[in-house]
């Protein structure tokens, strides 16, 4: 290779690169979207898919049972899945980002495991760590402890020396820790705490409404806007913080930012539906070989294959034993640890 | 007043003192500095501390008669690039992503398609222009290190600092890479701040050389001055013998004392 002058680079070569980035990321929507109808049609109450299609698109003209199956039970659990699928994707894509470290995401570093214990000091002592939340204690609460671990990551991220493996091994202590705080919480709980605990800890999808699903998608829109608008620095942060810097980005700033705005994506969805593990872990990782790490395509695409994974695991908790639904959690974990062992692996047989 | 000044710049980290009131004449547009010294002498710092990444104590810092040194980083970015010396990275981004990114980062309001000519000319100009499909983590060092100069060049801001651009190229590149920032200065009229260790490689391609030692600088001025001047031993602990020779170019030999 020279330095010698050479022509202009083709418009037409990197036109043609964009349009394939957004062929994948347009494909990758369609199955996820395709995934969440598959996930509609499975479950307890022997419903076919064709009949789901059916009532989804006449809901006034099917029978009863029909309807409630598909509309009060199947739907809300299935836009569940993607919706939450969706935010963790992307709050693993921008943690990997801002801590440099492709390991990161809300479960590996320990902020799921704080927002569930966060939501369990809600349930077994009713104590509120933000005043007149009311209904939204157990919420609040998880939102509370999920924020001062990601600080509790960032400052030790920050601190000199701390390599993506160190990280790692934080967030395992911090892990550890909550979830000797959370067996402490357990002890001491009564029966009906204990059930309501579990169900944090394994995430379940079983408990969705219109209202929260609604609610989720404006703030899954909010913080994907902010996001979006912040393309270029998180992506110009990829080049280490005096790159970013030099470029008129503030690192600090832009790092706290983004890990508030992660903090609130794992907090709802720890809120919603519990501890569920390695989505956002493997999303980002499929996302970043498919198209790279420019944020126009690597943020959209790690949330799209964030949705598709949790919907594929929706599936396969109501399909692996007929007539029962299994904590999603434990579906995610099954398929995220050999995804996580893998990254570790090529980290080392990539290094130089 | 045109081009770069700075004066009285102190730096601290913690209690230890790193640039202690530096200060020169303004570097001048179209013109090439090398800052050379030894290491620890404060070169990298005082391109950081002009840069924004490093708060100053002390001092002025200006860029054609604007004060820039209260300013944020998202607006004094548009009167300073710094080149940092770690140019390895491990971004999953194509060259064309990456040079592209630069660019938008900061100029996020201007127009994309003259954003992507002028990363279209920026590489083909730093030769990289074959590169453009390739990820940039799977390149060498010194292929990365022509990103990154690359990244510094695209959409350049009135002043250019560079900290060691060529540790890693190879000897053809070293000169092209000098070449490049030569144009720049000349062509487009910036002010290229380049820290340099290889004084024979200042004393060629530089208009001027600041000597740094100890935080503070020592001699300024033509590559002759400042080689022939006996601070310039004294700071790297070293005797330094400047001639120039009957073709005219500067010829620079050390040795330990």
């Amino acid at each position: 290779m020279s330095l010698a002058a050479q022509p202009p680079l083709a418009e037409t070569r990197i036109a043609a690169a964009e349009r394939r980035k957004g062929r994948i990321l347009f494909g990758a929507a369609a199955i996820a979207v395709l995934l969440v109808l598959v996930d509609l049609g499975t479950g307890p109450g022997n419903v076919a898919l064709r009949d789901v299609l059916r009532a989804l698109a006449n809901p006034g003209e099917v029978d009863i049972r029909l309807g409630v199956i598909v509309w009060d039970i199947r739907l809300p659990v299935a836009l569940q899945a993607s919706l939450l699928g969706a935010m963790l994707g992307l709050a693993g894509a921008q943690m990997q980002t801002i801590l440099d470290n492709p390991l990161a995401d809300p479960f590996t570093l320990g902020v799921s495991s704080a927002a569930g214990v966060g939501a369990s000091v809600a349930i077994v002592t009713g104590l509120s760590l933000v005043p007149g939340t009311g209904p939204f204690l157990v919420s609040a609460n998880a939102f509370v402890f999920a924020f001062g671990a990601a600080l509790l990551v960032f400052f030790f991220s920050v601190a000199r020396g701390a390599t993506s493996e160190t990280m790692i091994l934080f967030g395992i202590a911090l892990m550890f820790a909550f979830n000797a705080l959370l067996a402490m919480l357990q002890y001491r709980a009564s029966e009906t705490q204990l059930v309501q605990i579990v169900f944090w800890m394994m995430g379940s999808l079983q408990r969705a409404t219109p209202e929260r699903l609604a609610a989720g998608f404006a703030i899954l829109a909010a913080v994907g806007g902010v996001m979006w608008r912040r393309r270029w620095a998180l992506t110009a942060m990829r080049f280490g913080d005096d790159r970013a810097a030099s470029l008129g980005v503030d690192p600090r700033r832009l790092r706290l930012e983004t890990l508030l705005l992660v903090a609130v994506l794992s907090a709802t969805s720890v809120s919603y539906a519990g501890v569920i593990g390695f989505v956002g872990l493997v999303g980002p990782h499929i996302a970043r070989l498919a198209v790279g790490e420019d944020q126009r395509w690597f943020a959209p695409l790690s949330a799209v294959c964030g949705a598709a994974l949790l919907s594929a695991a929706s599936i396969a908790a109501k399909s692996i034993t007929p007539g029962v639904i299994y904590p999603i959690g434990i579906v995610t974990a099954l398929v995220g640890v050999p995804v996580f062992l893998s990254i570790i692996g090529g980290k080392k047989s990539a290094a130089r | 007043m045109k081009g770069l000044h700075f004066s009285d710049v102190c730096v601290d980290y913690g209690t230890r003192s790193v640039l202690r009131g530096v200060g020169a004449a303004p570097l001048l547009p179209g013109t090439v500095t090398a800052l050379v010294g030894p290491n620890a002498a404060g070169k990298s710092t005082l391109m950081r501390a002009i840069a924004g990444i490093v708060p100053i104590a002390r001092g002025a810092i200006a860029v054609d008669g604007m004060r820039i040194e209260a300013l944020r980083l998202r607006q004094r970015a548009q009167y300073v690039r710094y080149v940092p010396q770690t140019y390895a990275t491990n971004a999953r981004l194509s060259v064309y992503d990456a040079v592209h990114v630069a660019a938008r980062a900061a100029a996020p309001d201007e127009a994309p398609r003259k954003i992507r000519l002028a990363v279209a000319e920026t590489l083909a100009r730093a030769g990289t222009a074959e590169l453009s499909e390739r990820l940039v983590c799977d390149l060498s060092g010194g292929q990365q290190q022509l990103v990154a100069l690359a990244q510094g060049l695209v959409r350049a801001a009135p002043v250019l600092l560079l900290d060691e651009p060529t540790s890693a190229l190879d000897l053809r590149n070293q000169l092209e890479a000098l070449r490049l920032l030569r144009e720049a200065a000349t062509r487009d009229g910036i002010t290229v701040a380049v820290a340099m260790h290889d004084l024979a490689l200042a004393a060629r391609h530089a208009d001027r050389v600041i000597l740094l030692s100890r935080g503070a600088i020592v001699a300024d001025g033509s590559p002759d001055e400042v080689f022939s001047d006996p601070a310039c031993g004294v700071a790297y602990g070293v005797a330094i013998a400047a001639t120039r020779s009957a073709s005219g170019s500067l010829h620079i030999e050390a040795s330990l004392q």
